[in-house]
């Protein structure tokens, strides 16, 4: 299997793997501990609405994508937690109909349409140099800013009121992760696609909190189940010559699920 | 100083998705008071506090804070049961969250921060646990952690939202001790639905429910509170047969 590595775009993917990894091992935690699961769920499949339209356009899809989970996120940042979470049926539908819109301007758009698939459940083995680049960048700017605002988001990921009370700009804040979850998002969907986007973000810290306690771990150990995920899924993708996203998901839940099982062993053991 | 309150909400009204929830509030929160606020689930109780916070703003009316650094010197300790016990934090961690306005942002949190987590721990009784995680902490531990998390910044007035609900015979004891020592300082308002909660150390109760009526200590004799220790909470809420506080006139 080593001498697949001497392919440039099995490479890339490999790359893009441990990249989209870290992101999603530091942004997916904060997603899923502050219950924000369902809202990036809403924005990544609103943004297909976005990829549609510039499809049909004659324009860079990823951009339209980007514009619309742009948009949402500053609109969701804005937006108190608490009234989010009432809103719960109306994301549904703003679930749906970015799907629902996306596919509409795809099926009009003028010719031959072979990419509707690729941005539905992506195709990691079709990475390019500048994506790698764009990837990295987000990378450094996503640690940068948590790094600089650790104490911050923890906080108004345990609790938003309290940070506001003590002064945090919880508003800005929470539209500055937005943003960067729909830019990671719209990056993402290149990889595994509008369906399976959500799995990538929430998977890799659903199993570190079982296993590790500590904030910080969590997010570490988020990152390397990540890289087990996409580059096993890489792997068998290849060995059983299936499509890379879901088999990269495939992955990720038979890991949640075995860790999920040894959790419970070895509880039964220590008691 | 001697009339104006620390706090004074005039005429305070809050409506949610066109339910009002409260109307035309009047109340002073003076120094050293000991406010308790009793009332039916959904009477409006923690929405009062959240506007007294500044989480919630009014429709109509006004609230005049008059502290030190204004709402920053307010320490305040939410509804535990709201909260995620399995968040990945330690004891310390959390705490120290109550020292996030003192370093601002862009600045770690520094050794001077963990001397004084140390501090109030010792103060709670909660130092045993610091290296704990929450999720392993009991309802009355997971109490004194938040009261150690608001106390930490030196508030000027603690809001307490039903900081007795379903916590030990121990916690209550060492909560109703530091809030009394605290009250011959600062001011304390406690919300509870829970009517054995009600120290006698309460100076005034406040009823809430849509309108907030305050029961001042001539009102609400020391027998009153006796009678309130020990009765099922539907014993002081208004309407109800066996009633110990007076129904008001809407």
């Amino acid at each position: 299997m080593i001498e697949l590595l001497e392919y440039d775009f099995i490479r890339n993917a490999v790359y893009i793997g441990i990249l989209a990894s870290i992101l999603c091992g530091v942004l997916g935690t904060f997603i899923v501990v502050k219950r924000l699961v369902f809202i990036s769920g809403g924005v990544s499949h609103a943004a297909f609405g976005g990829i549609g339209a510039f499809y049909y356009w004659g324009l860079n899809p990823l951009a339209g994508g980007f514009l619309v989970a742009g948009i949402l996120a500053i609109v969701l940042g804005l937006t108190n937690r608490d009234k989010l979470i009432n809103q719960g049926a109306l994301i549904g539908v703003l679930w749906a109909l970015g799907m629902a819109i996306g596919i509409l301007f795809i099926a009009r758009a003028p010719g031959y349409t072979p990419n509707l698939m690729t941005y539905m459940f992506g195709n990691i083995l079709a990475v390019s140099v500048p994506d790698l680049v764009f990837a990295a960048l987000l990378d450094l700017i996503v640690i940068g800013i948590i790094i600089v605002f650790y104490k911050e988001f923890v906080a108004i990921s345990f609790d938003e009121e309290f940070a506001f009370i003590q002064g945090v700009p919880v508003r800005i804040l929470m539209v500055i992760f937005m943003l960067l979850v729909s830019i990671s998002i719209v990056l993402l969907i290149r990889l595994v696609g509008v369906i399976l986007v959500i799995a990538l973000l929430t998977i890799p810290p659903m199993i570190s909190l079982m296993l590790v306690k500590r904030f910080l771990m969590v997010i570490l150990l988020s990152m390397l189940v990540g890289m087990i995920m996409t580059i096993g899924g890489l792997c068998f993708s290849y060995l059983l010559d299936l499509p890379s996203g879901p088999v990269i998901i495939t992955v990720g839940a038979a890991v949640l699920g075995l860790s999920y099982i040894s959790k419970i062993i070895l509880m039964k053991l220590n008691t | 100083m001697n009339n104006q309150g620390l706090v004074e909400l005039n005429k305070v009204s809050f409506s949610y998705n066109n339910q009002i929830v409260l109307e035309d509030v009047d109340l002073t929160i003076n120094q050293r008071d000991y406010l308790v606020l009793i009332g039916p689930n959904g009477g409006g109780k923690t929405t009062l506090a959240k506007l007294i916070l500044g989480i919630l703003s009014p429709q109509s009316g006004q609230i005049v804070i008059r502290l030190p650094e204004g709402r920053r010197s307010i320490g305040y300790v939410p509804q535990f049961s709201t909260f995620d016990w399995q968040f990945p934090l330690r004891v310390t961690e959390v705490i120290r969250m109550g020292r996030l306005a003192r370093r601002g942002l862009l600045r770690p949190y520094s050794e001077n921060d963990n001397r004084a987590v140390n501090k109030i721990a010792e103060k709670i009784q909660i130092d045993h646990l610091l290296d704990s995680f929450i999720g392993e902490l009991s309802g009355g531990q997971l109490q004194r952690v938040l009261i150690a998390r608001a106390l930490i910044s030196d508030p000027e007035l603690l809001i307490l939202d039903e900081p007795t609900a379903s916590i030990d015979t121990d916690s209550r004891n060492i909560l109703n001790s530091v809030l009394n020592e605290l009250n011959q300082r600062i001011p304390i308002m406690m919300i509870t639905h829970d009517a054995t909660a009600i120290t006698p150390q309460a100076k005034r109760i406040v009823c809430v429910n849509r309108h907030v009526y305050v029961h001042d200590s001539g009102e609400v004799s020391e027998e009153t509170i006796e009678k309130v220790y020990g009765c099922p909470v539907e014993l002081i809420a208004h309407g109800i047969p066996h009633r110990v506080l007076e129904q008001h006139d809407d």
